[in-house]
């Protein structure tokens, strides 16, 4: 029998912000009966799709939590009708949602030196929750590398570890220009002996370079795979891919994985 | 304790409501079971992911896509196989005393056969779903259940190998759905459920994937099917396709099903089965009905 407990129910909005082009930030309250305490990094939720003719579940990161406040908030970017329809979401309207869903990783920072998030894009979202609990509990360095494709559709990050953010984007209007995945190389190159955690989350072709670099290094590297959803609950097999350690699927065995297993091919 | 009574029989299978999940919409249960507010006790009965006799791992992705009112899915059959599902799944399924109703996959009649054989075996099935919608290997890669003769031969060889209750799942990509409905139920079919996905396509990036069509843009088309097949045999039907909501389970009873199957529905409200099993109960208390014939005598008389 699972242990863990699939929360069910209409989460109250919180605030609908936009954050940056077409990105915006949703917070939910999930009321008395619900309990956020019990979402971990890396997991996410599924919202009810808005437009009535959809019919699959809507999978979001969960971004952040607030155990004082009993809300969880999610980032997401306009790209089609339910996206549309989330941005128009009102303080006070409600949304059906489940979760927390997938397997939570929390890592063991104490077997690293530095511990660095790269996010591209929306992939960003998983890593702020990321960058609050591994900042609480390391000792040593965070890094935190955010890249998009132009300066407009970066989404300001208050974040709790001391390196600076290092903000790459294609177009150079702000941060450093290029990708980065170029970025994280040529940190990877002066790194020298010290040992690695990286976490990655954005589109795949960056998180397989991430995975590559991290490889050539001997760095231990976890992807957080998006994809699309039917059930996010691990019961219509929409998600599952073949990796090295067999069938998976991506809502219930991940969305975490550790990059060696992914086979980059079998993905969508 | 109401006394309302949703009680239904489907081929000698008593179901405390008419309601359960679709196959491939449900897992084998174990991951709704962890789902707050879901108690698997509560259903009409357990509907088991398809099974084959081998372990399957299934497509590769894209395995499904959205598409207005529906989706379209090309899972292709991932199971563990039957010997590992009665081993490793069917022990869970097992302690909610609800009926559990193992959905039965086969690629040539043999293997249905041997499954049948297998799950005959074993104390805490409660029937059979034979989904003859699977491509006959040794017949052309032709469905089995595009004809009446080889469904009828499926069937007949079944029949013999177990005296489970058999509910024979028809697919909707036929010509004439009737005489195979007749031919499945002549040769020892208990039930039908009906209708399996609609054959449909999508195109991702120049490939075009042909999978299953389900969700309320195929209601219609099971509406009229079950329509044509409740006039032609005297068994009970188990109806499915897009039912969301309690008047689409009204409108399934008019047509003459006699239990329904809740599936793409489970997906974008993963409570939707325990909202209807309540609005069910509720909609009798409130007009005074005490069982599912007086609700269906009440729809027939054109009250919903």
């Amino acid at each position: 029998m699972e242990t863990w407990k699939i929360q069910v129910g209409e989460a109250v909005v919180v605030s609908n912000i936009l954050k940056a082009k077409d990105t915006w930030e949703l917070e939910l309250n999930l009321g008395n009966d619900l309990d956020v305490t019990a979402f971990l990094p890396g997991q996410f939720v599924c919202l009810a799709p808005l437009d009535p003719s959809s019919t699959m579940a809507r999978p979001f990161s969960i971004a952040s939590i607030s155990t004082f406040n009993g809300t969880f908030s999610l980032l997401y970017k306009v790209i089609g009708k339910n996206t549309e329809l989330m941005a128009r979401l009102a303080v006070g309207e409600k949304v059906k949602f489940w979760g927390p869903l997938g397997q939570g990783f929390l890592p063991n920072t104490d077997e690293y030196d530095e511990v660095w998030l790269i996010g591209g894009g929306i992939g960003i979202a998983p890593l702020i929750f990321y960058e609050k609990v591994v900042s609480e509990f390391q000792g040593g360095i965070v890094r935190v590398f955010y890249g998009n494709k132009t300066g407009a559709e970066i989404i300001p990050l208050d974040l709790y570890c001391q390196e600076p953010l290092i903000i790459v984007t294609d177009d150079g209007s702000i941060g450093c220009q290029g990708f980065v995945t170029d970025v994280v190389q040529a940190y990877m190159k002066v790194a020298n002996e010290k040992k690695i955690l990286v976490i990655t989350c954005g589109p795949k072709v960056m998180m397989r370079k991430v995975a590559d670099i991290c490889q050539q290094a001997g760095q231990d590297c976890y992807v957080i795979l998006e994809t699309i959803m039917a059930c996010g609950l691990g019961v219509c097999l929409g998600c599952s891919i073949k990796t090295s350690s067999g069938m998976k699927r991506i809502c219930h065995d991940g969305p975490v994985f550790p990059a060696k297993e992914v086979i980059w091919d079998e993905l969508s | 304790m109401s006394s309302v009574n949703l009680g239904v029989e489907i081929g000698g299978i008593r179901l405390k409501n008419p309601i359960m999940p679709a196959s491939g919409t449900f897992g084998n249960g174990e991951e709704f079971a962890g789902i707050q507010g879901m108690d698997l006790s509560a259903l009409g009965a357990l509907v088991t992911k398809g099974t084959t006799l081998e372990p399957r791992a299934g497509n590769p992705q894209p395995r499904i896509r959205e598409t207005a009112s529906g989706m379209i899915n090309f899972i292709g059959l991932a199971n563990p196989g039957v010997k590992a599902f009665i081993e490793e799944k069917l022990p869970f399924m097992a302690q909610f005393e609800t009926p559990i109703i193992v959905n039965v996959s086969g690629f040539t009649l043999n293997e249905y056969v041997r499954m049948a054989e297998l799950l005959d075996q074993v104390p805490s099935v409660a029937g059979l779903e034979i989904n003859i919608s699977c491509p006959n290997v040794e017949g052309g890669r032709i469905p089995f259940g595009s004809d009446a003769q080889i469904a009828a031969n499926v069937i007949r060889a079944v029949r013999r190998a177990t005296k489970l209750p058999l509910i024979v799942k028809l697919t909707p990509n036929v010509t004439d759905i009737v005489p195979i409905a007749k031919a499945v139920v002549d040769v020892g079919a208990n039930a039908i459920s009906m209708i399996n996905t609609v054959r449909a396509a999508f195109i991702d990036r120049g490939k075009i994937i042909q999978g299953g069509l389900s969700g309320p843009a195929i209601k219609p088309i099971a509406l009229c099917l079950i329509n044509q097949v409740s006039q032609a045999v005297n068994v009970p039907i188990i109806g499915m396709g897009g039912i969301s909501t309690l008047q689409d389970i009204f409108d399934f009873f008019q047509v003459g099903a006699s239990a329904v199957a809740i599936g793409t529905a489970n997906f974008k409200n993963p409570l939707v089965m325990m909202a209807l099993i309540d609005q069910l109960e509720k909609y009798c208390l409130e007009h005074g009905l005490a069982n599912i014939d007086q609700v269906k005598a009440r729809i027939k008389g054109g009250k919903g």
